[in-house]
């Protein structure tokens, strides 16, 4: 099939560079557009937490395969680690940076024993890192909470 | 009963153009993060893609000439060369996202990396291309895209308050991160309403040969197959907002999606849910490769048609084999395909304007419509979409600009 080719007539050729130009531009302050502050890495590091949680109770009722489960759990561990790592702890306020530090750790800590126990395969060890996950999420969530409630 | 067939397979294949990497990503976000509160913003979306996909299908079977086709004939190619760079950037984006969902799919169900996965993704969608036709493309992938009817089964399983869930079809303010909420509210439009769908849609009625005894038939199958596509992004919406939202997890990588259905349908919901990213996912990216494809041959009068032989239309071929292949390197060098996702999703509505006000001007044209140009209805329909696209324009990029989609 060919296309019908009818002779090109230009309408308003003066504005169509600067269209050009602005769309450039725009898309350059959309490239440059992204940022996150303490409360929202808090707040990652809180779902990913939340998220092992859940991992381990589907794996627990086989309701999930074990490959899927190490893999998410080993990007969970991942994304957790990359987060504490950009966390400026002075950023945030001084009466949560203790709680804030210890929720990581735990949250950090539950996430490796559910990445080790899936990688052994061990579905009856789940339940209790789970339980602790989620207890670290729980925890964020609260602090979370209080940053916004000031 | 031959129209009928058609219609039935219009609608699933409208499932199947509806939901890919940006739809589920975006719902499946929007529930998360906001529970029920952006249905709106889906139904918006569905509601603007039907209006743009029957006109550009009406002016397709009308004229004999793709939207592309028209627009270049009636502006000339100096106005041409932006909605053409704009598109094809975009549906670059736009591809490298969904390489990167079925690239996901295939992680969740094999453990291994995505990553390892796009340049295969890339060569199967290629030899897709090469050696299928147009409608093998369409409706094949389409119907293995029915998988997603699970998504709206496990809505129901999960009994939401239908009330709230009607009342979300009104616009509210969000109680806390609006920058976030109304930032997602642009994507999901964008998701919606990509400019790909409806250059795709049109050269898919010129491919098939749709004359004026398809009228009606254009209009049921892009008001039912989108509004049946669209009821499954709100189911996903809905799903999200029951199992993530009480669970505090957000969705900022594609990993978690693969849970979504777990709760409700066990096993059987993390096969269909990863058989859905991935089959849908696949199908965009045959779909969009094909899409640049047609704009740029429609653009520099190549000869053009996926039915023929590649080697007939060497260039209409090399351009889908290269846009598939570079689309891939994003991904296989690991860029986070959720946020790619999210940023063609925003750029994409930001550069609605440069599609949508050129396709008035067309539709109101009696050279190309005859009397089949629009009424006063119509007008007022694409008319408040011209508008929409407008605010999705203005505050698009300052929403993304002020950590939205951070």
């Amino acid at each position: 099939m060919r296309s019908n080719w009818v002779q090109w007539k230009p309408i308003r050729p003066g504005w169509a560079p600067r269209a050009r130009a602005l769309l450039a531009a725009l898309t350059l302050i959309a490239a440059a557009g992204c940022s996150s502050g303490p409360k929202q890495q808090l707040q990652t590091i809180s779902s990913w937490a939340a998220t092992a949680h859940m991992t381990a109770d589907a794996l627990r009722a086989h309701h999930t395969t074990w490959r899927y489960s190490a893999k998410t759990l080993r990007v969970a561990r991942d994304q957790v680690d990359k987060q504490a790592k950009a966390l400026k702890p002075d950023k945030l306020p001084p009466e949560v940076r203790g709680p804030a530090s210890g929720a990581i750790s735990a949250a950090r800590d539950a996430i490796d024993s559910l990445a080790i126990v899936t990688e052994r395969r061990d579905r009856g060890a789940l339940a209790p890192h789970a339980a602790r996950a989620d207890a670290a999420a729980r925890a964020l969530d609260s602090i979370v909470s209080l940053i916004e409630d000031q | 009963m031959k129209k009928i067939l058609e219609i039935a397979l219009g609608m699933v294949t409208g499932i199947g153009g509806f939901l890919e990497a940006g739809s589920i990503a975006t719902s499946a976000q929007a529930g998360a993060d906001f529970g029920f509160q952006l249905v709106w913003a889906v139904a918006l979306g569905t509601l603007a893609l039907i209006i743009l996909l029957e006109m550009s299908g009406r002016l397709a079977l009308v004229s004999h000439r793709t939207l592309a086709d028209a627009m270049r004939e009636r502006f000339g190619i100096k106005f041409f060369v932006i909605p053409l760079l704009v598109g094809l950037a975009l549906s670059w984006m736009v591809l490298a996202a969904e390489i990167g969902g079925v690239a996901f799919a295939l992680q969740m169900a094999t453990g291994i990396t995505f990553q390892w996965w796009a340049l295969p993704v890339a060569f199967v969608g290629w030899m897709l291309l090469w050696k299928g036709t147009f409608g093998m493309i369409e409706k094949g992938t389409a119907f293995l895209g029915l998988a997603a009817l699970a998504i709206g089964d496990a809505a129901l399983r999960l009994h939401p308050d239908w009330t709230q869930v009607g009342a979300a079809l009104l616009p509210t303010r969000p109680a806390h991160d609006a920058a976030h909420y109304w930032f997602l509210a642009v994507s999901i439009i964008g998701a919606a309403i990509s400019p790909y769908l409806y250059y795709f849609y049109s050269a898919g009625a010129v491919e098939e040969q749709w004359d004026l005894s398809y009228l009606g038939m254009n209009r049921i199958i892009a008001a039912l197959g989108n509004a049946f596509g669209g009821v499954l992004a709100v189911a996903v919406l809905v799903v999200a907002a029951l199992v993530f939202q009480p669970r505090g997890i957000h969705v900022d990588r594609f990993e978690p999606i693969a849970l979504l259905l777990t709760h409700p349908l066990g096993l059987w919901g993390f096969i269909l849910m990863v058989a859905t990213l991935g089959i849908n996912c696949f199908s965009a990216t045959v779909e969009i490769a094909l899409s640049m494809a047609y704009l740029l041959a429609q653009t520099f009068g190549w000869k053009w048609a996926e039915d023929a032989k590649p080697g007939e239309h060497a260039r209409f071929s090399l351009v889908y084999t290269a846009v598939i292949f570079l689309a891939a390197v994003p991904i296989a060098l690991g860029v986070d395909a959720l946020k790619l996702t999210n940023i063609s999703m925003a750029l994409t509505a930001a550069s609605l304007p440069v599609t949508v006000l050129p396709l008035f001007v067309l539709m109101n044209d009696r050279v190309y419509l005859h009397k089949h140009k629009n009424g006063w209805a119509g007008n007022l329909a694409l008319g408040a979409v011209a508008v929409l696209s407008i605010v999705l324009l203005v505050v698009g990029i300052p929403l993304q600009f002020m950590g939205g989609g951070g």
